[in-house]
């Protein structure tokens, strides 16, 4: 019997989850629009962001919240490393840069898992913060300190680089660089430096989204495939280019998920959203936001 | 000011331009004639940096660019306008205007250029809020000249401006490319409108087949039977 309570609970769920994945799929969305690269492997860069949190408050009791001052630096230079030394190489050798760039990815994507398991063994790893285990109350709802402060962190996110993209010349560039390169060049874009940063920013944010996602859920070397899954979806969803777009796209896929447990078995749900997501490729292959 | 000297292009194994060489006076109004597939629009991306020259040496105001990235001949002055507009379609008007200015320089006039290019194209001024893909051809084109003059050029470089427009929009928009002449700007032009181009232009090249075929005053090709028959119908 199903009652309100739990529809409110997966409500509350949804939000809290679909703000992660939104984030998670944002670098993600990006880095698409930009290059014409598929990353494969940012799945598994959010997990070197969770990795990170895991070690910093095991190893030397840094507080998850602190971690970001880490965690951002450290995978915006790897998205600066990633596009210098991987992609760019890469995109000047072949003419489908989507294709080869998928392959080269996912090679990544399975080194870095690999590194993971070696370093940090396949075990689940749950995240002792001292922020765990304390839980408040929103009406009848308990609701962890933990998801508030991971959709806090995702929303705060989301909107940076919603203004980052919106409000500053570099950011703008960016779109330029994605909607018209050659016009960029032609403005006096430097567009190998914007691509560069756009792979930071893309890291950074994936890093920040394996935060996010560590604090409400356990992770393990393997989960980063199952993220890439609703990574896809949001990203197909929402559209790319943008933001307001991969953001409802993140929700929506959340609250599928959430609300989906209550009703049916969590084994049908991925059924669920790739209907879902045949439909929207159908219907809007653009995306649900773009025009 | 730029000297074009013994280039060849290549696009994979197919040779696009053959040993060509141009010169551009500061000041001065140079036009670039010739029919479709000549080689005009390749010879522009080369200058402005899009393409690579396979052989002989680009220089402006002395310095060696060819090699160069885009952005960085952008920010000597040098700007080209390129065919089919190239603008940002999700992006408003002010933000691809915007764009224009986005090195260094530049950033520092956004101001005064504004104010400049919408007394030129007020109808930009008007629909500066809204999308640039929402644009008519003609606006968009004034939005992709506004664009350029965003960078502060010394030279610019316009290729097939009046593409697509109406005989009245294409009259406008030359109109305004003499303006900027006479402000001291000097312009190189490729269009297909042979005869309004040396009408207005001071000099003009003529490619065929990706080489430099004729080149002259213009008001020496007007009068020349040859041109009249090749390339005005007349």
């Amino acid at each position: 019997m199903l009652s309100w309570y739990e529809i409110a609970h997966g409500l509350i769920g949804g939000i809290f989850v679909g703000a992660a994945y939104a984030l998670l799929s944002a670098g993600f969305s990006l880095t698409w629009g930009v290059t014409r690269v598929i990353n494969l492997a940012h799945a598994a860069f959010a997990l070197l962001g969770s990795y990170i949190t895991l070690t910093l408050l095991e190893m030397a009791g840094i507080d998850p919240l602190v971690s970001i001052v880490f965690i951002v630096p450290l995978l915006f230079l790897l998205g600066l490393g990633l596009h210098y030394f991987l992609i760019k190489p890469t995109a000047k050798r072949t003419r489908d840069i989507t294709g080869a760039s998928m392959v080269l990815c996912f090679g990544l994507y399975i080194i870095i898992e690999n590194l993971l398991v070696i370093m940090f063994k396949s075990d689940d790893r749950v995240l002792h913060s001292r922020y765990s285990d304390i839980s408040l109350a929103i009406g009848p709802i308990s609701v962890a300190l933990t998801s508030i402060i991971s959709l806090a962190i995702a929303a705060v996110s989301l909107v940076i680089i919603y203004f980052f993209l919106n409000r500053t010349y570099t950011g703008k560039a960016v779109r330029a660089v994605w909607q018209d390169r050659e016009g960029a060049m032609l403005s006096g874009i430097n567009v190998e430096g914007v691509t560069a940063i756009t792979y930071g920013l893309s890291l950074a944010t994936a890093g920040v989204a394996g935060l996010c996602l560590v604090l409400m859920y356990s992770v393990t070397p393997f989960i980063g495939f199952s993220w890439l899954v609703f990574v896809f979806l949001v990203a197909i969803m929402g559209g790319l280019g943008s933001i307001l777009g991969v953001t409802v796209g993140g929700l929506i896929v959340g609250l599928i998920v959430s609300l989906g447990s209550v009703f049916i078995p969590l084994a049908y749900i991925n059924l669920v959203l790739f209907v879902l997501l045949i439909i929207v490729l159908l219907i809007k292959p653009s995306g649900l936001f773009r025009r | 000011m730029l000297e074009v000297k013994n280039v060849d292009v290549f696009y994979g194994h197919l040779q696009a331009i053959w040993d060509v060489s141009i010169n551009v006076k500061e000041k001065e109004f140079l036009t670039i004639l010739g029919s479709n597939g000549a080689g005009k629009s390749t010879l522009l991306n080369t200058i402005a940096g899009l393409n690579r020259a396979a052989a002989g040496s680009i220089e402006y105001k002395g310095v060696k660019i060819n090699g160069l990235e885009p952005y960085k001949i952008c920010a000597m002055g040098l700007i080209l306008i390129p065919q089919g507009r190239k603008i940002f379609p999700m992006m408003n008007v002010l933000e691809n205007l915007q764009m224009g200015a986005y090195l260094p320089g530049p950033r520092k006039t956004v101001r005064q250029n504004l104010e400049k290019i919408f007394a030129t194209y007020p109808v930009l001024k008007d629909r500066s809020g809204q999308l640039a893909g929402t644009l008519s051809g003609g606006e968009q084109q004034m939005l992709a000249i506004g664009r350029g003059l965003m960078g502060n050029p010394e030279l610019l470089m316009l290729d097939e401006p009046t593409l697509g427009l109406s005989p009245k929009l294409a009259l406008d928009m030359l109109t305004s490319l003499k303006k900027f002449h006479e402000q001291g700007m000097t312009l190189v032009l490729v269009s297909q409108e042979t005869m309004q181009c040396l009408q207005l232009a001071e000099r003009a090249y003529v490619l065929e087949n990706g080489r430099v075929a004729l080149q002259g005053q213009c008001s020496i090709l007007l009068a020349d039977d040859k041109v009249r028959k090749a390339y005005m119908g007349i």
